[in-house]
């Protein structure tokens, strides 16, 4: 047999190139549509609804309430959202054969997850946040109170939320590409123990600082007729301490790093 | 061209070998790919596609493994399996979510295809037959453009008459640059099709070569009574089928069916000699 398969071999390298191409993570976008697009629609849904329910004139507590809702089922959603590539489309040899490297598929789950989704869930609500201050027609005491906590916390909780966030969804994600069977349950299941072991962390630093500072009324400031006082007086205080916030931040920044190279690695060996 | 070099595969470390010291080169062309159940051929297909690496040995695509990983690497193969399940809600709808990946993907081709399945590619993918969502995928794969493709068990579903639309499709489709290899059980249905074939028994390769090397050497006649000079027969009602040697003159077309049901009994050793043998010894070159 005469084998001449040169001239077909040669087309092929002339239009695929094997450098990084964001032409290929744009195509990803366009494969995996049918799950981002689905996804992104019921999160604005979910999202304008909430952005809603902050600016109507309700009586306080139904506001507190929502506000106090709202801002539990947002992360929730965000850190679940890994969970739908747990759905099977379709047989899972097609996504491994999707010729795109490794660091083009990576690039699209982080890009998806942490710029396209953020928009998507906490745009609309945080201007609703903004509206509801400039809407006196809307605004009760309390919740003037919960968005001016909420607003002028230190950054330095608001950057370890974030961090704690991406740590979330990255090991959401991990654990989804991950299994074999029972992605999206396995994903909740970690999302939910991940959440329990930081909140656990952030109960212990809670109690040794009442049991340090104790509940008399009026020590530190604390009021026991405020129900914010507690709170402002702990956020404050676990702000200023210099070495729980060290160690949580570095904690969670080794778990952000270790949780991309392992998504890169399962990646990478799904190909194979 | 691809080569296959002494590669064994296991699914699990210290479990039976899934393939054992398989070596071939497979050049363009039509290529069957056959063995009983359980005998490794889907894993070969799987090694060739890239999406699995062998323990030991190596699956090379012209000089490059097949595993790469690089996207110009994974790019030259497609493989389409039995009950494959694609994303998108219609095969048009699937087209437009994955061919951008493949540059050489003729959309005239596809087109053209899916109508000559009877199909427009519009019909939605849950609802079809087993058969339509075959017809539909192949359609689809042959249009790729791929150097190599893999096809398992493509004619499982088709009825009679789309088996001789596919075969005719492999034909305008498939050019001479191009391999394609064909996994299937009912090797009868795309007979004199082939230009070479593997043969899998038991993890091992017992066959590899082109239909003419085996032609040359193997002659595939039909009698009414048993030849007394056959290597391998199989009597049929009214007939015998049998495999003797070819002699100088004598070219047959090679059935690819009784070849395999010979090379999966125990004249297969015989066989395999036969096979061996130089054509034409008086031509061979003076041993010192």
């Amino acid at each position: 047999m005469v084998i001449n398969d040169t001239n077909i071999e040669n087309r092929h390298a002339e239009k695929v190139r094997n450098g990084f191409s964001w032409h290929r993570v744009g195509l990803l976008y366009r494969y995996y549509g049918t799950i981002v697009n689905k996804q992104t629609l019921i999160y604005f849904i979910i999202s304008a609804l909430c952005a809603v329910l902050t600016l109507l004139p309700l009586p306080e507590v139904i506001q507190v309430s929502f506000f106090t809702l709202i801002w539990t089922v947002l992360p929730l959603i965000y850190t679940l959202a890994p969970c739908a590539f747990g759905q099977q489309t379709s047989s899972p040899i097609v996504e491994r054969l999707i010729p795109a490297r490794t660091s083009e598929k990576l690039t699209f789950f982080i890009s998806y997850l942490f710029i396209v989704l953020p928009l998507v869930v906490y745009a609309l609500p945080l201007m609703a946040m903004w509206l509801y201050n400039q809407i006196p027609s809307v605004q009760t005491p309390e919740m003037l109170t919960l968005l001016d906590l909420k607003a002028n916390s230190p950054a330095v909780l608001r950057i370890f939320n974030i961090i704690d966030s991406a740590a979330t969804v990255l090991l959401c994600l991990l654990v989804v590409e991950n299994s074999r069977r029972n992605k999206i349950f396995k994903g909740i299941i970690a999302v939910i123990a991940f959440n329990f072991i930081i909140g656990m962390l952030g109960a212990i630093r809670g109690f040794v600082f009442v049991f340090q500072e104790g509940f008399k009324a009026g020590k530190y400031g604390i009021d026991p007729e405020d129900p914010h006082s507690l709170t402002k007086k702990m956020i404050e205080e676990i702000a200023c301490t210099p070495g729980y916030m060290a160690f949580m931040y570095i904690f969670l920044i080794a778990i952000v790093a270790i949780m991309i190279w392992q998504i890169y690695i399962t990646l990478k060996r799904k190909n194979l | 061209m691809i080569e296959l070099r002494d590669i064994e595969f296991s699914y699990r470390k210290q479990g039976a070998p899934a393939l054992t010291a398989v070596s071939a080169v497979i050049g363009p062309g039509v290529h069957l790919l056959a063995g009983e159940n359980g005998a490794g051929k889907t894993t070969l297909l799987h090694l060739i596609a890239g999406v699995a690496r062998p323990q030991a040995g190596e699956v090379m695509i012209d000089g490059t493994p097949a595993a790469g990983c690089k996207p110009r690497d994974m790019g030259r193969t497609f493989l389409l399996e039995e009950g494959m399940q694609l994303p998108g809600k219609t095969i048009r709808g699937f087209s437009r979510l994955h061919s951008g990946f493949y540059p050489n993907f003729s959309a005239e081709a596809f087109t053209s295809n899916l109508a000559a399945f009877g199909l427009s590619g519009e019909e939605p993918m849950k609802s079809q037959s087993l058969g339509n969502r075959k017809k539909a995928q192949l359609a689809y794969a042959l249009a790729l453009g791929v150097e190599v493709l893999l096809l398992d068990e493509p004619t499982n579903a088709l009825d009679i008459e789309s088996k001789a639309i596919f075969r005719k499709l492999i034909a305008s489709n498939i050019n001479e640059e191009q391999t394609l290899i064909i996994s299937t059980h009912t090797v009868q249905e795309l007979e004199n099709m082939f230009d070479g074939g593997m043969i899998l028994s038991r993890s091992r390769l017992v066959f590899a070569g082109t239909e003419e090397a085996v032609a040359t050497r193997l002659a595939f006649k039909v009698s009414r009574a048993p030849l007394p000079d056959a290597l391998y027969s199989e009597i049929q009602p009214g007939r015998v089928l049998s495999i003797c040697l070819a002699d100088d003159m004598e070219e047959t077309r090679v059935d690819w069916r009784l070849f395999y049901s010979a090379m999966h009994s125990p004249k297969r050793s015989e066989i395999a000699q036969a096979l061996m043998k130089p054509r034409h010894p008086d031509t061979m070159l003076p041993q010192d």
